[in-house]
């Protein structure tokens, strides 16, 4: 593997705040380190570089161990949160700082700068003094800035957070397909499921410093392992065991002191099919989500159900909801 | 509010202010002031004789002196700490915060006497007894004015920056840390130049008659020629705007140079624009 990160451990005062067992990585790869604030993931990135000293762990790049060399020596580069672009500095000053500290030619610094420039599109602002520009420019000079140096490894941590909607989603578009350009390995950071499961090719997901699941976005989505994990990716429904008891047959026993069920709101269904459980409802709310309208249904047992479908226009006609008893996913309490 | 009203009391606020410095100078450049609104005439007389004393001229060398080292004792040592603080042992700030108010907290005499009391039996230079004690009145003013420049431009984030890009402790206390901290350390040397240059109390009370500065020796003429007084006053005005002037035009000039730098990058790599971006022109580098 060409990153290999195993058994760091890092405690902030006497509180443990990362236990990560093993995270291989391979060249050209992208993944993305996806959690809830605090759960340790950009910490696991200052790990990574540097800049935080774990108490033990390697970290292997490229067959070499890293984890004893100072940051400035890893050749790892990293895009942060707010940018960190110099302030005193120019658009190209701040593209070029890298190179001058590697006393390049004054030509090749100008050279490799405008390429990179040209790559985020950023060639027309080189003159600009950075504070001059727009959020998503900033963090398209802190992406040249940083890819300049030819790094082996790049590390963002959450890059996109601090920008609008439509800039997000352009960005997102712009860094997969400069990561697959330059066939850079690439680990990103955010707390944004859809985003993870938009540019990822694996995703780890991170609990209290620990990585409770990594799988490719479809996988994750689909079968997650944990309460947690179908809880944070999806809007998983989460069923409540003695609702789906009268239902019981051989090969389906609700069983509340062992599982947690939870059920996709694209799978459930508004007319019966074979192998079906029919649970008796009532329409509460419509909420619309731009292609997607979300419908919220209420059970007898004053439990929420929801469903989501195409928003077309039309509204379900319908006291029953229908579930596929192969939909249902079944997590064991212990996972939870 | 209306922009009308909001000219008119600052224009209020202005005149309050202004009125009395206008009073000063005229009064300064006439030989006789009493009966009418404007001075019965006008003169350099006070100015020229001003500048021809030479006690003047020694007390303003003395204050520039006195002003000079206590700025550069101040800046010194509490630049790097300060800077040692929010990087090291930032819980050390919330501590420092209370105490750099403490000068405020404490009047000036209470200092002087516990001074006097402390440093006189044990045969230390007064001198250097005034110098601890201006700085640590001007201690507020360089702590909190740094440190809020530092915070601003969250120091933390473009020193993990700028390492993350193989740049050596020497690099980034010169290009990054100094840099971005020049216009704060240059508004807050100013004050502090200000601050001292102006002082009186500490100064007269500790070493008044053996260090004559500007402000004792104002106080000493107005006593003898409330002219000449005046003049001192309007020539103490003229040198702290100058150096204010000459703080902002060196400040401003760094600011330009950096543009400039960037303008001439540009230049000079016109032709590579031209020649577009490839995958493997950007690997190729490798």
């Amino acid at each position: 593997m060409f990153l290999e990160i195993r058994n760091i451990e890092l405690f902030f005062d006497d509180k443990q705040v990362l236990a990560i067992d093993e995270i291989l990585i391979k060249k050209g790869e992208l993944v993305t380190l996806l959690g809830p604030s605090g759960c340790g993931k950009s910490t696991l990135l200052r790990c990574i570089t540097g800049l935080e000293k774990p108490k033990t762990g390697s970290v292997f790049l490229d067959s070499e161990p890293i984890q004893f060399k100072p940051t400035k020596e890893r050749n790892i580069g990293f895009v942060f949160q707010n940018y960190a672009l110099f302030p005193t500095m120019t658009v190209f000053e701040n593209v070029a700082f890298g190179l001058k500290i590697k006393k390049l030619s004054k030509e090749e610094i100008n050279q490799r700068v405008f390429k990179l420039l040209d790559l985020v599109s950023m060639t027309e602002h080189a003159e600009k003094n950075v504070q001059q520009l727009s959020g998503g420019q900033k963090q398209r000079v802190a992406l040249a800035r940083s890819l300049v140096t030819e790094p082996k490894v790049l590390l963002l941590d959450e890059p996109l957070s601090a920008l609008d909607a439509r800039i997000r989603k352009q960005l997102q578009k712009d860094i997969r397909k400069i990561q697959q350009e330059l066939q850079m390995t690439m680990i990103f950071v955010t707390h944004d499921q859809e985003e993870a499961m938009r540019i990822s090719d694996r995703i780890f997901v991170l609990d209290q410093g620990i990585v409770v699941q990594d799988s490719t976005p479809d996988k994750l989505y689909q079968k997650p392992k944990s309460s947690f994990v179908a809880e944070f990716i999806g809007n998983y429904n989460k069923l409540d065991w003695k609702e789906l008891e009268p239902y019981t047959t051989d090969d389906f026993i609700p069983k509340g002191n062992e599982f947690i069920y939870y059920l996709r709101p694209e799978l459930i269904l508004f007319r019966e099919d074979s192998d079906t459980l029919a649970i008796p409802v009532t329409l509460k709310e419509q909420i619309s989500l731009g292609p997607i309208k979300r419908y919220i249904f209420q059970t007898a047992s004053d439990s929420e159900i929801m469903v989501d479908r195409l928003n077309n226009g039309s509204i379900p006609q319908t006291n029953f909801l229908y579930i596929n008893k192969k939909d249902i996913l079944k997590i064991p309490i212990k996972n939870v | 509010m209306k922009k009308s009203i909001v000219i008119m009391v600052l224009c209020c606020f202005g005149l309050y202010y202004f009125l009395p410095f206008l009073g000063t100078v005229l009064y300064a450049s006439s030989t006789s002031w009493g009966k009418t609104i404007l001075p019965d005439d006008f003169t350099l007389t006070w100015f020229s004789q001003l500048l021809s004393d030479q006690n003047f001229l020694e007390a303003v060398g003395r204050s520039l002196f006195l002003a000079g080292v206590v700025l550069l004792t101040i800046l010194g040592l509490m630049i790097p700490a300060i800077i040692w603080i929010y990087l090291f042992a930032p819980r050390l700030n919330r501590l420092m915060e209370k105490l750099v108010l403490l000068p405020y907290a404490i009047p000036g005499i209470i200092l002087v006497t516990a001074l006097l009391q402390t440093y006189s039996k044990m045969e230390l230079p007064m001198f250097l007894v005034l110098i601890g004690a201006l700085f640590i009145t001007t201690l507020p003013i360089v702590f909190l004015g740094i440190t809020n420049q530092i915070r601003l431009i969250n120091m933390r984030e473009l020193i993990d920056a700028a390492t993350t890009l193989g740049a050596s402790k020497k690099t980034i206390l010169f290009r990054v840390l100094f840099p971005n901290i020049r216009i704060g350390t240059t508004l807050v040397s100013l004050m502090v130049f200000s601050a001292v240059f102006g002082e009186y109390m500490l100064t007269n009370l500790l070493i008044g008659g053996r260090f004559e500065t500007v402000r004792i020796y104002m106080l000493k003429r107005m006593n003898e020629n409330g002219h000449l007084a005046s003049a001192v006053v309007v020539m103490y005005f003229l040198l702290m705007t100058v150096i204010a002037l000459l703080t902002f035009v060196i400040t401003n000039r760094q600011k330009k140079k950096l543009w400039l730098k960037g303008q001439h990058s540009i230049k000079q790599c016109s032709i590579s624009v031209k020649e577009g971006v490839t995958v493997e022109n950007v690997l190729g580098n490798s």
